[in-house]
């Protein structure tokens, strides 16, 4: 099946290595004059990581095209890239990039209304609530991974249990930031709605939630991290076969394809960081007073 | 003229607030005998548990403690009468009770004993007619700009579009705000924050304006100015005010009645009518009468 995916092609013939080194080069003088152009578009922050990440990436081509290092176990960046590039052409990474996507969006949604429900419940009602929180506090400790075998036993191989465990994955840190946002809201504020006549539920949207705003993003941010992780376990794991980065990952080591291994790897950091960004937008709402 | 002043029997109080109203508030009509707030023989107590030098202190008695609480009474047997348009402050050594009696007033607490009644209806639990203001600048709202912070009420209370940013404006005119609508609280000092505290409060016209301590944590230069600010405020609008308060002066200098409050358990130890007018002396021999007088009643 995966095979067939795979003409034979040198995948390095897209680009050679010489030529890689020659575009890195040229992007950092590029971006080097852009900054002395126009010293506000490109933050020198992102000139100094451009140039290390270059410098790392030109290094380790070095290093595979003096042949100090196998490249089957480290196969260089022009061909890790040349790979993504070639994967995308032939339309195969896109149905993986959807799927473990869409996944973990269906996971993360579920996450964050569940988790922030609860925790403001919880938060708000805490003297009532205080024996769950500890319960909770306590599963935190556990893995997602681990109910692998029992969520397989409950949903099925298929979406249903990766989702779960993608589900767990988010809950805890989104639900503990949300908990502890909304204690931050101080009884002279819920007395203020209370003493312009506002009821329980004004308190919620008036006080509860903006104080709790930047908690629950926070726990947002780091659940999504989580989530990653636990997508990407749950894939490997093969919990639902035929689709996914993770899965991408763990057929292509089966037939010792380390490229695609790579590969897999890198488009996982790429849209992580994208999706962190997102979020970090949201940020964005409340600049003004915070 | 201090002795003849100084009334326990309510009746001849009510005569003395008349006076009190005529001379000491110029335009600002006090209307005697229509009561905003009765209160009748109101006590008020806590119970405090403490074990492992935890110590928490609740309203009502734990029913599975096996502790016997201590008893720590706040408020005894307190009977007063707000009248409509007065400016009353609770004055006391702390820990007496005043903020207690506040907050029942507010509605956040209830008598232990005793009954509290608003316009003839007791109280139950917090009303917008009855507006507070708070000591802590945390209760002006971080989120929210000046102008959202004190269209909070009117929100509230569902009033609409022209009407609300008509009353929002005028409130913002009056509190000496303009050109702040639309600053965030972090960017405003001590003083403009409770400024928007108390335009917070009286933009709804409430029928009493309750004030635990707001200009407790401000330097002298400010509180002075916000006192002044305060009195304007009262006689522009046609409601009752009803001033916490530990500093002597403050309390001389604001009210047409001073309710001196013993320590604890905090009863009403004297009721001092001020019968100055506005805007007062602060050096002028009969405050200096006034604010001796009261600074006796908290010592002794």
């Amino acid at each position: 099946m995966h095979g067939s995916y795979f003409p034979a092609m040198e995948r390095e013939d897209i680009i050679g290595s010489p030529l890689f080194i020659f575009i890195l080069l040229l992007l950092c003088v590029t971006l080097a004059v852009a900054r002395w152009l126009f010293p506000r578009a490109v933050s020198p922050s992102l000139l100094k990581g451009f140039l290390v990440a270059s410098g790392l990436l030109t290094v380790w081509e070095i290093l595979l095209f003096l042949k100090l290092l196998n490249p089957v176990l480290l196969p260089p960046p022009t061909r890790v890239f040349s790979n993504i590039v070639y994967l995308w052409s032939i339309g195969f990474l896109q149905p993986q990039i959807v799927s473990t996507l869409f996944r973990l969006s269906y996971a993360f949604v579920l996450a964050l209304l569940s988790a922030v429900t609860l925790g403001i419940l919880i938060g708000y009602f805490s003297g009532r609530f205080s024996s769950l929180e500890s319960l909770i506090d306590a599963a935190r400790l556990i893995p997602a991974p681990a109910w692998l075998s029992l969520a397989i036993l409950w949903f099925g191989i298929g979406y249903a249990s990766a989702i779960f465990i993608i589900w767990l994955g988010c809950f805890f840190p989104i639900f503990l930031n949300t908990v502890n946002g909304v204690s931050k809201a101080e009884p002279v504020q819920v007395e203020t709605v209370l003493t312009f006549g506002g009821d329980k539920f004004d308190v919620l949207l008036e006080v509860i939630l903006p104080v709790s705003y930047h908690h629950i993003l926070t726990g947002a941010r780091i659940g999504l991290g989580i989530g990653w992780i636990t997508v990407i376990t749950a894939e490997l794991a093969s919990v639902d076969i035929g689709a996914g980065l993770g899965w991408m990952i763990q057929d292509s080591r089966i037939l010792l394809d380390t490229t695609t291994v790579l590969s897999g790897i890198i488009v996982v950091g790429m849209l992580g960081t994208m999706t962190d960004l997102l979020l970090k937008k949201c940020e964005r709402f409340v600049q003004g007073w915070s | 003229m201090m002795r003849a002043s100084v009334e326990r029997n309510t009746a001849l109080q009510r005569a003395d607030n008349f006076a009190a109203g005529v001379s000491a508030a110029g335009t600002k009509t006090i209307q005697n005998g229509r009561h905003v707030i009765e209160i009748e023989n109101v006590s008020k107590s806590f119970f405090v548990y403490s074990s492992n030098g935890e110590t928490v202190i609740t309203e009502k008695k734990r029913f599975f403690s096996r502790k016997k609480p201590c008893e720590l009474v706040a408020l005894k047997d307190v009977t007063l009468s707000i009248d409509h348009g007065e400016f009353v402050s609770f004055l006391g050594p702390s820990g007496c009770g005043k903020s207690t009696l506040l907050r029942i007033l507010a509605g956040f607490e209830y008598p232990s004993s005793g009954n509290v009644k608003c316009k003839g209806e007791c109280i139950q639990g917090p009303h917008p007619q009855r507006a507070m203001v708070f000591q802590s600048e945390r209760a002006v709202f971080p989120w929210l700009t000046v102008e959202g912070n004190i269209s909070l009420g009117p929100r509230l209370q569902g009033t609409e579009g022209e009407v609300r940013k008509e009353r929002v404006a005028k409130t913002i005119e009056l509190i000496e705000l303009k050109g702040f609508e639309k600053a965030y609280p972090k960017t405003l000092s001590g003083g403009m924050l409770q400024r928007v505290a108390v335009g917070r409060a009286i933009v709804n016209h409430p029928e009493l304006l309750l004030m635990d301590e707001p200009f407790g944590a401000l330097d002298a230069q400010t509180r002075n100015n916000l006192q002044d600010h305060v009195i304007r405020i009262w006689q522009s609008i046609d409601q009752s005010i009803v001033f916490v308060t530990h500093d002597i002066e403050e309390a001389a200098y604001l009210s047409n009645r001073v309710i001196v409050f013993t320590a604890r358990p905090g009863r009403i130890r004297e009721v001092v009518t001020i019968n100055l007018p506005h805007p007062r002396e602060r050096t002028s021999p009969e405050f200096l009468e006034y604010r001796n007088h009261l600074a006796d009643l908290i010592r002794h």
